[in-house]
């Protein structure tokens, strides 16, 4: 595991590190990466809560098929997500086109990247938020339910403040998994700079012409990643608000 | 009508129940695991529909599946205490007592009033800002009482509240559960406890395989039991025959001799009840006079103190309490066949229904 980010370590040119993440094209695709990982993670959210809470609490065998459904892009390889994206969205799509009609374009867009990581990263968020449900039982919920409250005030009071700790691991996860999108971001989103040529795109090209450049990218993005790593462990066991985020970053050191 | 009606089918669980709770009165509810015990509580709090039945509370009609009539468990009045506290784990203790009154549509300020007013009636004001985390489990259960006295229920559903908390933490809990019974809240009370039954019930139900087999004053119950498992909880002996004059026929035709109550006619079906200190081992099955040999096989050794409880399994299951000593002397093993001597003087035998 620990072998090829070791080997790229020692193959960073250190002397023109700083001054190649510092270039205009990488810190644009670094804020676009930050900034579209960030949308996908509340949008992960949004539709990802209500979605484990039906996975948890309804039985039925309709719901194995539709778990099934959510989990799907799990094991899709991304390249062919984007391919179904752009059946949907793209300007000829079963949506786009009604869309187009509208004056929504998608296809191509930095909503584009947002919808490509969303779509990749949902499942990990939903799996998370689910599988803390499920710890909690409906035992909680039927306690507060016999003292009184009513349907929505579980929700909000007991059920969704208990499954707090599942959603942030769940949310760090999918962000993680938002900020290496690449295969459904490429063939959905494209690669224009500053709209949807994310730091992992920005990498893809540079390589081409300038492969010590893509290898500084590189070793950004893992300490991007690292300090989500750390972030999840920090946070979500002890839910105290530790301070693994700096110990996490200074291992990383060469 | 007030108090609490109960008749239900859970065919699935293989239960039915018909039973009554009277205004105020504090019933304990007995039974093996798996009589149907939970379940009760649950078809009262809400939390499960019978199949069949009809649940009345103060007048109100909870369920009645012929009418189709269903009140959600938020708007029954019925508040759970459960073995474990299960307090809210992200609210503090007061936090946690608040919730009912909060639910209830309390305002911040009168639900934070609300909640250390019964955080003082359960002695655990001090505990107020901890989270549950941070509470032993009796403070944690003084902590799930209070919050479920605060939701004012009209009915307290209590199921075996005290069966996790160490000795000391059930004696005190047990003294406060009796405070809080003792001022008219109905409750029904699943417990395994004897002792809880006595000490803060009025009446004792005793379930077995989802039907009510005893019902009673909690004291006549534990005393007098008809069933085998009261009689287990109590401490005693119950075997079942025939009525005859002088004592108990035993299915194998051996009687058993003793005292018919008022009541107890010759020929109808009987239970006789002893204590383990009304019989002797008899290893070579001599009966005392007045007495009745049951031969049967040791199954258990149970040390208590001075005695030793000896279970034999023949015909009928029976127990004594041997001293000690004298255990020793006997060279009693299980799979050992003796002569259990019974006291026909202490043996009561009266209707088993």
């Amino acid at each position: 595991m620990l072998l090829p980010l070791l080997a790229l370590a020692l193959e960073v040119e250190w002397a023109r590190f700083p001054e190649l993440v510092t270039s205009p094209s990488a810190t644009a695709a670094l804020l676009l990466s930050l900034r579209t990982a960030a949308a996908s993670t509340v949008a992960c959210a949004l539709l990802g809560v209500p979605m484990a809470l039906v996975l948890a609490r309804v039985r039925g065998r309709a719901l194995r098929l539709v778990r099934a459904l959510v989990l799907l892009p799990l094991v899709l390889p991304p390249v062919v997500g984007g391919i179904a994206l752009l059946a949907a969205f793209g300007r000829q799509g079963l949506l786009g086109q009604h869309l187009e009609l509208l004056g929504v374009r998608i296809a191509f867009s930095t909503a584009a990247v947002v919808l490509a990581q969303t779509f990749v990263a949902l499942p990990f968020l939903v799996v998370s938020v689910e599988g803390a449900l499920r710890t909690a039982g409906r035992r909680y919920a039927d306690v507060a339910a016999t003292l009184g409250a009513g349907p929505s005030t579980v929700l909000r009071r007991v059920t969704l403040p208990g499954v707090a700790p599942g959603l942030a691991a769940g949310a760090v996860l999918s962000f993680a998994r938002a900020l290496g999108e690449f295969g459904a971001t490429l063939t959905f989103a494209g690669s224009r700079e500053g709209v949807t040529r994310t730091l992992p795109s920005e990498i893809y090209l540079v390589r081409e012409t300038d492969p010590g450049a893509a290898v500084a990218l590189s070793f950004l993005l893992v300490l991007v990643a690292l300090a989500v790593v750390a972030g999840v462990h920090g946070r979500v066991p002890g839910r105290s608000g530790g301070s693994t985020g700096t110990a996490g970053r200074g291992r990383v050191g060469p | 009508m007030s108090g609490l009606q109960v008749r239900a089918e859970v065919p699935a669980r293989g239960v039915e129940l018909d039973l009554s709770v009277a205004p105020g009165e504090v019933v304990a509810v007995l039974g093996p695991n798996g009589a149907g015990k939970s379940t009760l509580l649950a078809l009262v709090a809400g939390l499960l529909r019978p199949a069949r039945g009809r649940v009345v509370l103060d007048g109100t009609v909870l369920v009645d599946t012929a009418a189709g009539v269903w009140v959600p468990a938020h708007r029954r009045g019925a508040a759970l205490l459960a073995q474990e506290p299960l307090l809210f784990p992200h609210l503090s203790a007061a936090g946690n007592v608040a919730f009912g009154p909060r639910a209830r549509g309390a305002g911040r300020r009168a639900a934070r009033v609300e909640a250390q007013r019964w955080l003082a009636a359960v002695g655990a004001v001090d505990l107020a800002a901890r989270r549950p985390g941070e509470l032993s489990g009796g403070q944690a259960q003084r902590v799930a009482l209070a919050r479920a006295l605060a939701a004012r229920p009209q009915l307290l559903l209590l199921d075996e509240p005290l069966a996790a908390l160490d000795v000391g933490a059930a004696a005190a809990l047990r003294g406060l559960l009796r405070r809080v019974l003792r001022e008219g809240r109905p409750a029904l009370l699943v417990t395994h406890d004897p002792l809880d039954a006595l000490a803060l019930a009025d009446r004792a139900l005793v379930l077995e395989a989802g039907r009510v087999v005893e019902d009673g004053p909690a004291r006549e119950v534990l005393t007098s039991p008809r069933t085998e498992f009261a009689a287990r909880l109590a401490g005693l002996c119950l075997v079942r025959g025939r009525a005859v004059a002088g004592g108990l026929e035993l299915p194998d035709g051996t009687v058993l001799g003793g005292v018919l109550e008022p009541g107890c006619r010759p020929g109808e079906e009987a239970v006789a009840v002893f204590g383990p200190g009304a019989v002797a081992v008899r290893p070579g099955g001599c009966a005392l006079p007045g007495g009745t040999v049951v031969v049967a096989e040791v199954v258990e050794l149970e040390p208590r103190g001075e005695v030793v409880r000896v279970r034999g399994r023949g015909a009928v299951e029976v127990a004594a309490d041997v001293p000690t000593a004298d255990a020793a002397d006997l060279d009693l093993v299980p799979g050992t066949r003796v002569g259990f001597a019974v006291d026909a003087a202490a043996v009561r035998v009266r209707p088993a229904r």
